[in-house]
């Protein structure tokens, strides 16, 4: 015998069907549950554990023998119990659905349906509660009525029949709705032995789906396939800010691999992507280059590596590797791009090195969404199929996108941060834009650092959010330190900054703004500080060095004892800013105007 | 690993490294009860547990794509989880470390419920895999083909294995056999544990949840949180195993329609 000890709830409130718990003696610290059969019997009873604290206790002493009716309980709405077999609990529900419990509780009504046997008579329950779900979401609405509502009505009819391995055929049973028709994925066997589905029959009926089709359940198996498009791996610190966004990992040191799918109609081609993003370290590259060499491998793809160039920024470092080093290691590549945006202005204050890490990571990430986004439009697959038929080096450039100017102005500023000290964007044989919220494609001539770049825009799909302009410079002439590369950044720096050049020699040049000129010495190489040793000293300290160097103490202060003034190359722009800002004079308001 | 001072095998572990990555990537899935979920929300976070099988650590624990949760140290009860068993269904990206992957529920292991199908001299170590987000996809192609097939328990028939794979043997006939563990499956759910705490603002895509309470207050605070409510019936069945087959269909239309996993052309 079981003694009823107490009614749990799922729900602390409302009307709801409750879970009676029992005792072997009124004493018994031990507590069970009724194991019922499909006839409503009691089977026999089943240990549970729960918090002793959970559900109502009961004065009424009710016990229950094994073949007895099973016991059912119900809290209505204003709070009372109805304890009792399952059709006086039924009773008591029906009541509740009459007295219009169904406004508040759709779906506890529904589920109060189903379990009183009601569905024929309170249809309109079943598909109130259906509209109330699919104005939460669709997907709930369907999910729940195919596996609340028609999953359990086609067990009940397999149930009938009184097959030898009906627990398995009951497991494996599986319903999916489609448009209107009912699919029903259940065991060969009973394809062929089923003739009477009227339980399910009623239900779709209910929500006017007018057919029910069978199919083998081995037909989820052989239709699990791959459905990724593009995976993305990631090596070092870097590139897990990246991945880490879809992927754990253990450390940074190992491959971390993400995949996803664009479900573009467009892409029944099939040209698959694969974008690995590194640093600077060789051996980096060489787990890469052995992680992705097994992805894809019968389809059509193309590899794209993103390079993000040292964080640092002071000289540069001979143990990192350079990109030519670097797609040598990793021999499938079909485009490298080069990504140093965040070299070109040093963030400030406290958590400068970090600042670095995060904005090129920022980086690296928007040029991944662009080039995933690609696949999902024509004009990026055109652009895919380029870089998979046209491999080469290339750079990458990101910048913020400003919806109130025009997008020649977006696009400028990521050509702006796809400039690198030894790279030369204007040799790039195809430029490519990826512009949010433009949805043409086509092409636009486009005037940057005195010349006119033909760039092509991507469009970009109306749901992908992202505030970044993305822009590919494709091939372009090899990576080469030299000192006309390492000049040419610094006048495009100035020349972003909105100083204009004035005059260019062998050794330095001169920018203006408004009436304040400026002449700027690149220092391409450490030694050359020596050629100016012989200078006089002046005072008006009109002068700039710029390095590619750490700047230390001596050079500082030699600079000074001639009246020049030394800034890293990711100092420049700040530099200049700060030196306009102190030249110009007061406004009325006392502060320098805007720059 | 665990309280015995043997040193554990690695042949579990290689077999499975060797393996492709089956695709597509399942969302991970925690298991917990009606009672619970209630905090998770009110905190916004899955918060991790103390473990009594790893020494007191803390930890929170998922399964790869199956609804599944941890035993309880009494196998013959049941407990709310099965009755009103919530499943959270996560973006399989929201983990930043992985602390340990087991074949199966670990507790299920060491409160020794594999006995006939596991040899007495294995350890839980043996089953130890590489804790990445790869090893769940390496250990379906292993030994159910396809994630698909995982997630429905068919395990593959013949999936060829040399016979001095012996961890690898227990497993299969662990995966195949169909009594002690069609209670929720947890014999053939890849178990993933992690040494911190989920946020649940972005991590959480769906939860698998008794249907009243979609119309109550816990279904707003969702809504608000932005996550997909998939309902189930407490009332359909009478048995606990009914329940969790429940919410395991939910949980495969789910994945079925946000396109995880492909039925071909119907």
């Amino acid at each position: 015998v079981a003694i009823l000890a107490r009614l749990i709830s799922a729900s602390p409130d409302g009307p709801s069907l409750l879970l009676p718990v029992f005792r072997t003696r009124a004493n018994s610290n031990s507590e069970i549950v009724q194991n019922i059969s499909f006839d409503d019997k009691v089977l026999g009873f089943q240990q549970i554990d729960t918090n002793p604290e959970t559900g109502c206790l009961l004065d009424q002493k009710i016990e229950v023998f094994v073949g007895d009716k099973a016991l059912w309980a119900f809290r209505r709405q204003d709070g009372g119990v109805h304890i009792g077999d399952h059709k006086s609990v039924s009773d008591a529900c029906l009541k509740a659905i009459d007295s219009g419990i169904y406004k508040k509780y759709p779906v506890r009504a529904a589920e109060i349906v189903l379990f009183c046997r009601a569905e024929s008579r309170f249809q309109h329950i079943l598909t109130n509660a259906f509209d109330y779900l699919l104005r939460e979401s669709e997907k709930t609405a369907y999910v729940w009525r195919d596996a609340a509502i028609f999953t359990p009505a086609v067990k009940a009819d397999i149930d009938k029949y009184k097959f030898a391995n009906i627990k398995e055929y009951l497991e494996s049973a599986f319903v999916f709705t489609k448009g209107n028709i009912c699919h029903v994925f259940v065991h060969e066997k009973i394809i062929r032995s089923i003739d009477n589905l009227d339980n399910l029959k009623l239900c779709t009926r209910i929500f006017g789906i007018k057919s029910i089709r069978l199919h083998d359940t081995k037909k989820l198996e052989s239709h699990s396939r791959e459905i990724h498009t593009w995976s993305l791996l990631g090596i070092g610190s870097i590139a897990h800010r990246v991945v880490r966004r879809y992927i754990s990992s253990v450390n940074i040191n190992t491959v971390a691999i993400t995949q996803g799918s664009n479900t573009s109609s467009l892409l029944n081609d099939k040209l698959k992507l694969i974008v690995g993003i590194i640093g600077s370290d060789i051996n980096h590259a060489d787990k890469l280059s052995f992680s992705w060499s097994n992805i894809y491998n019968r389809n059509r793809v193309t590899r794209h590596i993103i390079n993000v160039r040292p964080v640092g920024y002071g000289s540069p470092s001979q143990l990192k590797s350079n990109p030519l080093e670097l797609r040598h290691a990793i021999p499938q590549t079909h485009c490298m791009w080069i990504l140093a945006g965040h070299r070109l202005r040093k963030p400030r204050g406290q958590f400068s090195s970090l600042s670095g890490a995060s904005l090129a990571g920022s980086m690296a990430s928007a040029a991944t969404q662009a080039l995933i986004t690609a696949q999902a439009t024509e004009s990026g697959q055109k652009f895919l199929e380029h870089t998979y038929r046209e491999p080469g080096l290339g750079i990458v450039g990101v910048g913020r996108f400003d919806r109130k100017s025009p997008i020649e102005n977006s696009i400028n500023r990521a050509l702006f941060n796809a400039s690198s000290e030894d790279t030369d964007l204007k040799t790039s044989e195809r430029i490519t834009a990826f512009v949010p919220g433009n949805v043409f494609s086509g092409k636009i001539d486009l005037k940057f650092g005195g010349i006119v770049l033909n760039v092509n825009l991507v469009e970009v799909p109306s749901d992908r959010k992202t505030n970044n302009v993305v822009v590919f410079c494709h091939r372009i002439a090899n990576p080469d330190s030299n000192r006309d590369r390492f000049v040419d950044l610094c006048i495009r720096i100035a020349d972003y900054e909105g100083w204009s050049l004035e005059r260019y020699r062998d050794q330095f040049f001169t920018i203006r703004q408004n009436t304040i000129t400026y002449h700027v010495y690149p220092l391409f190489s450490k030694n050359e500080i020596g050629n100016f040793s012989e200078m006089n000293s002046k005072t008006d300290f009109d002068s700039i060095f710029v390095t590619r160097f750490h700047v230390n103490e001596d050079m500082q202060r030699f600079a000074s004892s001639i009246g020049f003034y030394i800034v890293h190359y990711s100092d420049f722009a700040s530099h200049m800013l700060s030196l306009l800002q102190l030249e110009l004079p007061l406004d009325e308001s006392g502060y320098p105007p805007p720059a | 690993l665990t309280n015995s001072p043997q040193r554990t095998r690695r042949r579990f572990q290689r077999l499975v490294s060797e393996a492709k990555v089956a695709e597509p990537k399942l969302p991970l899935v925690h298991t917990t009860d009606a009672f619970i979920l209630r905090d998770i929300i009110e905190q916004e976070i899955i918060e991790p547990q103390i473990c009594n099988v790893f020494n007191g650590e803390l930890l929170t624990y998922f399964f790869y794509g199956r609804p599944s949760f941890r035993s309880n140290q009494n196998e013959d009860a049941v407990s709310l989880k099965h009755y009103f068993p919530v499943c959270l269904i996560l973006r399989s990206s929201i983990i930043v470390d992985i602390e340990r992957i087991f074949p199966f529920d670990s507790g299920g292991f060491e409160n020794n419920f594999y006995a006939n199908h596991i040899h007495k001299r294995m350890l839980l170590g043996d089953f130890l895999l590489e804790p990445t987000s790869e090893t769940p996809g390496k250990l379906i192609t292993t030994f159910f083909g396809s994630p698909s097939s995982y997630l429905r328990a068919q395990a593959l028939p013949n999936p060829n294995i040399d016979e001095s794979e012996f961890e690898a043997h227990s497993y299969m006939s662990l995966i195949n056999s169909r009594d002690s563990n069609s209670i929720d499956s947890r014999g053939s759910g890849v178990e993933i544990q992690v040494g911190h705490g989920i946020d649940l603002n972005g991590s959480v895509q769906a939860i698998v949840l008794p249907s009243v309470f979609v119309d109550g207050d816990v279904g707003l605070l969702l809504k608000k949180l932005n996550i997909d409510i998939i309902p189930y019936r407490i009332t359909d069945r009478s048995r606990p195993n009914e329940y969790f087959a429940s919410v395991t269909d939910a949980c495969y239309n789910y994945y079925t329609r946000s396109g995880i996993i492909d039925l071909g052309d119907l």
